[in-house]
């Protein structure tokens, strides 16, 4: 196929509107101090000739990029896919745009990662997360850039934290359980450190509610609802007394809600079955699964509406940690 | 927060007690610099936490190896698997990804276009075909590698703006037909999200049942993006209408695992009184009981694909062909 040769420059937009390049220059970036006529034929000459005015000129001038980087461990999980979405519309309003970085459930991926995004000179880094390689700390403490983690909770961020306490929404599942009479329960969740925060919690809470024993079923992360499935038939297997189960997250508990349905156990007669961050199929699935819900969209609503006022300098909020809270949500399952 | 900002060059230069050209040399071309120069420069970067500015390079090279991506929402997961190996491939070459979500409008993704552009980013992957002409227009003269996918152009059309990969919709839509044409129906419905990909679908399904001679296809729309929650109130609203509908074709699969929940709760048998059928053969449609007849797509492939026909666009390899059909396949299991 045959493509221009050349992009269109500032210049011949310059020529072909018959005006200074300056110009032009001010009709892009102070457009109110251009007399009517002449802005409006410099900008039918722009839409004619499809010029795009180079926005890293500006970057270089002002030492910003209006680029934020954001690391989550996969998009495939629905919940980091929607705190991205979030984040990504609220940094836009606000004119950043949103670089994007995976890393797998991999701390030298992720230090790889902040480095090529502090080497690109982002604005600002949101994290997945608490637990980072100390190299990491060090680095992001230098950069002098703000700094989000998400998705748990710390008393001493890097920077600003928003997130939940893991801990304390498996100890809510466990009282949950434990109210409605479970004396012998079951965890499946993804052998990674936030689950293992909510199975920390869980535990816990169900010792102190005379729960003798948790059974724990883990699996490597990304899991996906087959590892719900197998890990629940792994645990009845194993403990046919058990009678509930949490499950770390929505994905693997609907499908242990699927294996129980497959193999004819009543949910919740035989084995309750509670999930964690209330995906929409939670309430649609049979049963309607038991859920703690996070807010997983408007947390990354408001990582950007904080970072966007740290960005432009209004530090209103000194809070360095910002607790969005969680909360139980009871359906049919448990 | 203390920081005292980045460190830079000179910062380094003068810790080593070399040159700032020294220094540069040292991160560019090691093996041209004496072994002890080397350690004093490397010491210094690890004491002043020295990241060397890639936008400085970037400049010099007219490279920013960046290259941005729009889908309507990651929030949909069939887009997240295709951006994740996107992802990846890009940053196999040491390319990172700026992600724009349009939120399926035709507006907010020509205005991401305007701004990716102005970023100068080294090429660009568009999600669909229904770009207007003038954004095609501009988006050519850009100059810029820019790969369409999920889709292919349509014969006689010219809605290729550079490079695709994909598969066809139409296609797609006419072979799930066929499939439950193929297991007895001859009433079926659709239920789909309301936007391009979801009515070519529809038009492959819809013209092969009118092929065959059958009542028209009952079709239900829901407004994008889709949950696993739409499904149930679209089935009430075809069965009232069509109550002798016996198939439906949903347009995802967590449409169609939400319109198995939904008649496992008004008692309706699945496939005996609703064979139902997915599309994407998502985790779910595996696992789900029964098991979901579906329509397999190739999403990490095709963010993969995308980011070699980019990459190898950058490096000026020649590619063998600018479309790239990934196919479908029609995956038979319980539900239909």
């Amino acid at each position: 196929m045959t493509r221009a040769p050349t992009r269109v420059q500032m210049a011949d937009v310059a020529r072909e509107a018959g005006v200074a390049r300056v110009t032009v220059s001010r009709v892009i970036n102070a457009p109110d101090s251009v007399a009517p006529k002449t802005r409006d034929a410099v900008l039918a000459t722009i839409a004619r000739l499809g010029f795009v005015p180079n926005l890293n000129a500006g970057t270089l001038a002002s030492r910003r990029s209006r680029i934020v980087g954001a690391l989550v461990p996969t998009l495939s999980n629905a919940w980091f896919a929607d705190t991205m979405d979030g984040l990504s519309v609220r940094l836009a309003a606000a004119g950043y745009q949103l670089l994007l970085g995976q890393t797998r459930y991999s701390e030298t991926e992720e230090e790889r990662l902040v480095d090529a995004f502090i080497g690109r000179r982002v604005d600002a880094i949101v994290l997945t997360g608490t637990q980072h390689l100390p190299a990491v700390h060090a680095t992001l403490q230098r950069a002098g850039i703000p700094v989000i983690e998400c998705w748990d909770l710390v008393d001493a961020p890097i920077d600003t934290v928003v997130g939940f306490s893991n801990a304390d929404a498996g100890a809510a599942v466990a009282r949950h359980l434990a109210g409605r009479g479970c004396r012998n329960l079951g965890f499946i969740g993804a052998n990674e450190y936030r689950s293992a925060l909510r199975l920390q919690g869980f535990r816990e809470a169900a010792s102190a509610a005379g729960v003798q024993a948790v059974h724990t079923h883990l699996v490597t992360p990304p899991s996906g609802i087959h590892d719900g499935a197998r890990g629940l038939e792994a645990l009845v297997h194993a403990h046919p007394a058990m009678d509930g189960v949490f499950c770390s997250n929505d994905t693997l508990a609907l499908g242990a809600l699927l294996a129980a349905r497959n193999h004819g156990w009543r949910v919740p007669e035989q084995i309750a079955v509670a999930g964690f961050s209330d995906l929409p199929v939670a309430a649609a699935s049979v049963p309607a699964l038991t859920t703690i819900r996070i807010e997983s969209r408007a947390l990354g609503e408001y990582a950007g509406d904080l970072l966007a006022r740290r960005l432009r300098g209004a530090s209103d909020d000194a809070a360095r940690v910002h607790d969005m809270g969680f909360t139980l949500v009871v359906r049919d399952s448990a | 927060m203390s920081a005292p900002g980045n460190a830079r060059m000179s910062d380094v230069a003068r810790e080593a007690g070399v040159s700032l050209v020294t220094v540069s040399r040292a991160l560019n071309t090691p093996e041209k610099v004496s072994r002890d120069t080397l350690a004093a420069v490397r010491r210094a970067i690890d004491l002043l936490g020295y990241v060397p500015n890639l936008m400085a390079g970037s400049l010099a090279s007219n490279r920013s190896r960046i290259v941005a991506a729009i889908v309507p929402t990651i929030s949909n997961l069939v887009f997240a698997e295709t951006i994740e190996a996107l992802t990846q491939t890009l940053a196999k070459d040491g390319y990172q990804l700026l992600l724009g979500q349009s939120g399926y409008s035709k507006q907010a993704e020509a205005s991401l276009v305007d701004t990716f552009l102005g970023r100068r980013v080294d090429g660009l992957v568009l999600t669909g075909f229904s770009q207007p002409k003038a954004l095609r227009l501009k988006l050519q003269r850009a100059n810029v590698p820019v790969v369409q996918t999920w889709g292919l152009p349509g014969p006689g059309q010219t809605t290729l703006i550079d490079m695709a990969v994909g598969f066809s919709n139409v296609g797609a839509g006419r072979a799930a037909a066929r499939h439950l044409l193929a297991r007895g129906h001859r009433a079926l419905a659709f239920i789909g999200a309301d936007e391009a990909r979801s009515r070519q679908r529809l038009q492959g399904y819809r013209a092969e049942v009118l092929a065959a001679g059958l009542p028209d296809v009952e079709a239900a729309f829901v407004p994008p993006p889709v949950q696993v929650d739409a499904a149930g109130p679209c089935l009430d609203r075809v069965l009232e209408r069509r109550p002798d509908i016996t198939a439906v074709f949903c347009n995802n699969d967590l449409l169609a695992a939400g319109l198995l929940f939904a008649c496992q709760r008004h008692g309706l048998r699945v496939p005996e009184r609703l064979a139902i059928m997915g599309f994407g053969d998502l985790p779910i449609s595996r696992a789900a009981c029964p098991t979901l007849s579906t329509v397999r797509i190739r999403r990490a492939e095709m963010g993969e694909q995308a980011g070699k026909m980019l990459l190898a666009r950058l490096s000026n390899v020649a590619l063998e062909a600018t479309s790239f059909d990934l196919g479908f396949e029609i995956i038979e299991r319980t539900s239909t």
